[in-house]
């Protein structure tokens, strides 16, 4: 898998680089005051997603804040629950996540009104997940079963995400958006046999690579623009 | 401006792959696609004087039965031709009692005692738990048979593992 992530990283670079010269060779000879946009914005997916789903749901919400050449910092923050509740297997998980990371934009602004934006990024995530007490039945396929728990858990749960997406302006301020992730789970052996079903801000714990989607409406507080 | 127009596309494209692809992401739970139960493995063999080797042999038409759980007491009956067996252990107690008996029409019963130790596995949240088995002893009888032997001491849900010789 290091080596998929290696490649991906470096597909991203050379693409970074190669808009870094798009950008030099684009860039508008006219200078604006950038100004400073902070935007915050939820994620509007999730809601279809709970809606649909009896036995995990989420929350996230989204912060971006304009850097500089054309930059974002940007963080995610969410909270999720999963009720695994099988036949022979039963277990409740909870967990919160925080993103940390960069947005570049694909579009040199033109104006300091432009805020619209497709861009790519990386994102460091972290999780702290609690697993309660699970419990198991066993079949000998002869018909025979065996019962048992296992004790509860929390453990932290690391990601690297190459995103990419847009953010478009409806009106002045109100930001529609779309962001496609692929997520590279980097500590799954920590979370020991029992690997849980569900992380919100990543997907399916037993699998180390996840790709997830977001839809997001915020709302962009501004300043210093002139 | 191209750069609206092309926002606006991304964002159309999305939205109606969002919607096609939502009915998809409901959670239900997946297959399980893997055996969960552990087999133990039996193949029988026989002696060649000619060549001083040991051959698979085939039992004409062999009984296997288990004697101590009550659904395989019937397990293998009049299995004809047949030189491989799959038997069950049982993860409620350390040891299990087999018998053998090679051609059900004449030959004398053999049984075999598998002592073992109990190990739970997490397969998947698809397929739940399982017990994989660590065979520590065989006792058994010689009355038809010659010997016995533990060949792969470990019982999983892998295939084509063979973990217990019988040589007649």
């Amino acid at each position: 898998m290091s080596k998929y992530i290696f490649s991906l990283l470096l597909a991203c670079c050379s693409f970074w680089s190669q808009a870094q010269e798009m950008d030099d060779d684009t860039v508008v000879a006219k200078k604006f005051n950038s100004g400073h946009q902070l935007r915050i914005g939820y994620d509007l997916s999730k809601l279809f997603l709970n809606s649909m789903s009896s036995n995990k749901s989420s929350q996230e919400i989204a912060l971006d804040y304009y850097w500089k050449s054309e930059m974002y910092l940007a963080a995610e923050l969410g909270v999720g629950n999963s009720n695994i509740n099988y036949p022979d297997l039963q277990y409740k998980t909870t967990n919160s996540f925080i993103r940390l990371g960069i947005d570049k934009s694909l579009f040199p602004r033109k104006a300091a009104q432009d805020w619209g934006m497709g861009f790519f990024g990386l994102r460091y995530a972290v999780s702290a997940v609690q697993r309660q007490t699970a419990s198991y039945t066993t079949d000998d396929g002869l018909g025979g079963q065996t019962f048992g728990t296992i004790p509860s858990a929390n453990f932290s749960a690391h990601w690297l995400e190459l995103v990419g997406g847009m953010k478009m302006e409806l009106v002045k301020g109100i930001f529609a958006g779309w962001t496609v992730r692929a997520k590279f789970l980097l500590n799954q052996k920590s979370f020991g046999d029992l690997k849980p079903a569900y992380i919100a801000g990543y997907g399916v714990g037993e699998k180390a690579t996840s790709f997830d989607y977001n839809f997001y409406l915020s709302y962009a507080l501004r300043w210093g623009n002139k | 401006m191209a750069k609206n127009k092309y926002i606006c596309f991304g964002m159309v494209l999305l939205i109606s792959t969002t919607l096609a692809v939502l009915p998809a992401c409901n959670t239900v739970r997946n297959p399980c696609l893997e055996p969960k139960v552990s087999k133990l493995n039996v193949a029988c063999y026989q002696y060649k004087t000619d060549s001083k080797t040991y051959i698979d042999t085939a039992l004409p038409n062999a009984n296997f039965v288990c004697l101590d759980i009550d659904s395989a007491n019937r397990w293998y009956w009049g299995a004809k031709a047949q030189s491989k067996y799959e038997l069950v252990l049982s993860p409620l107690r350390d040891t299990v009692r087999w018998a053998l008996q090679a051609d059900s029409a004449y030959s004398p019963i053999d049984t075999f005692t598998f002592v073992y130790s109990r190990k739970l596995k997490f397969i998947s949240n698809a397929c739940g738990y399982s017990y994989d088995f660590e065979l520590k002893n065989i006792i058994s009888t010689n009355r038809n048979i010659d010997s016995v032997r533990i060949e792969t001491n470990l019982v999983t849900t892998k295939a084509g593992t063979e973990n217990v010789k019988i040589y007649f």
